[in-house]
């Protein structure tokens, strides 16, 4: 048995088991009474799944590969750029998580409307879009890359199997199977990445001799120097903030203590394995010196021969599994609760939702895997659409959890998400252009002199806090209860 | 233009003390951080 029948094999048992969890939580009932246990699992779901899920949900062929190609150029300093993502996770499950629970929302559009009206909500959906939809988009392309150079079958073939597995254990079983097939997929993650760590040790001979010819930098942890880190921390913070898809896994947790946990186990077991991709990219670089940065985590599957290095790719399809699964949840959540029940159809039952919410999941992958393959910068659309929310959405909306004077600023709140993406947006495209200008290839990505999200976020800031606080001087008791709502 | 004015909003009945916000924000990149450092250590790296 060749080893490409091998992987054939594996990946054909593993995508039984993904499909077979749908069908099951299909038949069980689950997903289907109503919207809420579609999106949210019923707001039932046990600790450890959702920690689980969490975990996998921050694990994604961008951060396996991406971030190994970080370690192999920068070494572990770049850890900040994605452990960053984490501590704000966790920070989130103790402070947002439960007053988010209390508001009963299932949308983060949603929570705007609950306090402002319509023009919030629009204005945060379209924020929210932009990240989600860049993010299945872009690892829609890669899944089918992972699948194609393993196959050597046409891309557009590899979409339709891999999105396909994706799309029909996601429709059939909703947020139930999801959340239990992030779990699976999380242990296979952790498996498939920690293990090449000694192996390239080994490989290097032995531990001693790979420190000796590491370079020094690679061990600094600000090798990347102040400003980046900082720039790094900062993103990955407000990223996180106002990503949705982090947002329903502590709105899916049966009770306020178990989504506190869950934030902190699934967090606290994400920051400890997020260095192993950095890591692995920095052993690459001393076993492998003479490859491309971004094929560090590939090459360094095959060190045990290909059998082994088929069984490594199909736990890197797993984390794009996981991921793609997660996203299109949110964003079929957006589209049939906060366009379609709220604008088009108010009256909708229950199950006509769950099924719009069914057709929608076919739709939104067909569109962005179309999107993904018909445009060549994907990589850039995925972090355009995440600054942009990081820069405006993002700051509003910890405001409005956390700051009862900014539920009654609708101009400032308003104001502060439309400046704080516009400037973002502004330094985006005026960078972009100073940068092909002088010969830089921005098809792919953009190396940005003052990352974008340093511009929209204080703009953001300034908007929000001064205008906050200008609209709410004169609001007196009275005032407020013209405004009073049961 | 208009706003929904909650009182008594259910949001507010979690207590959300600055100083702990703070103190957890600076916990959960403190973690990050040492974390990073015990491992730079590991490999060899000195301040």
């Amino acid at each position: 048995m060749g080893p490409k029948i091998f992987a054939l094999i594996v990946i054909l048992v593993f995508f039984a088991v993904m499909i077979g969890i749908g069908f099951y939580y299909n038949k069980k009932g689950e997903a289907d009474s109503n919207s809420d246990d579609y999106i949210l699992a019923g707001r039932k779901a046990p600790l450890l799944i959702v920690a689980g899920s969490l975990f996998a949900t921050w694990v994604s062929s961008a951060t396996v590969m991406g971030y190994a190609g970080s370690g192999y150029t920068v070494g572990l300093g770049a850890y900040w750029s994605g452990a960053s993502f984490i501590a704000a996770t966790m920070w989130m499950g103790i402070w947002i998580i439960p007053r988010l629970r209390k508001a009963g929302i299932t949308t983060v559009p949603e929570l705007f409307e609950h306090y402002f009206g319509p023009a919030h909500r629009l204005v945060a959906l379209l924020l929210s879009l932009g990240r989600d939809l860049g993010v299945i988009a872009s690892i829609s392309i890669a899944l089918a890359q992972i699948f194609q150079s393993l196959f050597g079958i046409s891309q557009i073939m590899a979409l339709c199997i891999t999105v396909g597995v994706v799309l029909v254990f996601t429709a059939s079983g909703g947020m139930w199977a999801v959340l239990v097939t992030d779990t699976i997929q999380s242990v296979m993650i952790i498996a498939g990445s920690v293990v090449l760590i000694p192996l390239g040790i080994w490989k290097a001979g032995g531990f001693a001799a790979f420190c000796a010819q590491v370079p020094a930098t690679h061990i600094n942890p600000v090798s990347a120097g102040f400003s980046q880190t900082l720039g790094w921390l900062l993103m990955g913070c407000f990223i996180s903030f106002a990503y949705q898809t982090v947002l329903q896994r502590g709105l899916a947790a049966k009770d306020d203590e178990t989504a506190k946990k869950c934030f902190l186990y699934g967090g606290g077991m994400a920051m400890l394995w997020y260095i192993t991709p950095f890591m692995v990219g920095m052993v690459a670089r001393v076993v492998y010196p003479n490859i491309n940065a971004s094929d560090a985590y590939l090459t360094m599957c095959n060190i045990l021969g290909p059998y082994a290095g088929a069984f490594f790719v199909v736990c890197l399809m797993a984390s794009c599994m996981s991921t793609i699964s997660s996203c299109i949840l949110t964003t079929t959540a957006n589209i049939t609760l906060d366009v379609y029940k709220r604008f088009i159809n108010p009256k909708a039952s229950d199950k006509q939702i769950v099924t719009l919410q069914r057709v929608c999941l076919l739709v939104i992958v067909v569109v962005c895997a179309w999107v993904g393959k018909m445009l060549p910068y994907i990589l850039e659309l995925f972090w355009i659409g995440g600054r942009i929310m990081a820069s405006g959405l993002a700051p509003v909306f910890v405001a409005i959890v956390l700051w009862p004077k900014a539920r009654r600023a609708p101009k400032a709140t308003l104001l502060a998400m439309i400046g704080g993406a516009a400037f973002n947006i502004a330094a985006q495209v005026y960078q972009s252009s100073a940068f092909a200008a002088m010969g830089g290839q921005n098809d792919v990505v953009t190396l940005f002199s003052l990352d974008p999200v340093l511009a929209g976020l204080p703009a953001c800031f300034v908007i929000l806090i001064l205008g906050v606080l200008l609209e709410t001087r004169n609001q007196t008791r009275e005032t407020l209860l013209q405004y009073k709502v049961d | 233009m208009k706003f929904k004015y909650v009182e008594n909003d259910p949001m507010d009945k979690v207590p959300a003390p600055v100083g702990k916000m703070i103190a957890t924000m600076i916990g959960c990149v403190g973690y990050m951080v040492v974390y990073l450092f015990i491992w730079c250590a590991i490999y060899g790296w000195r301040p």
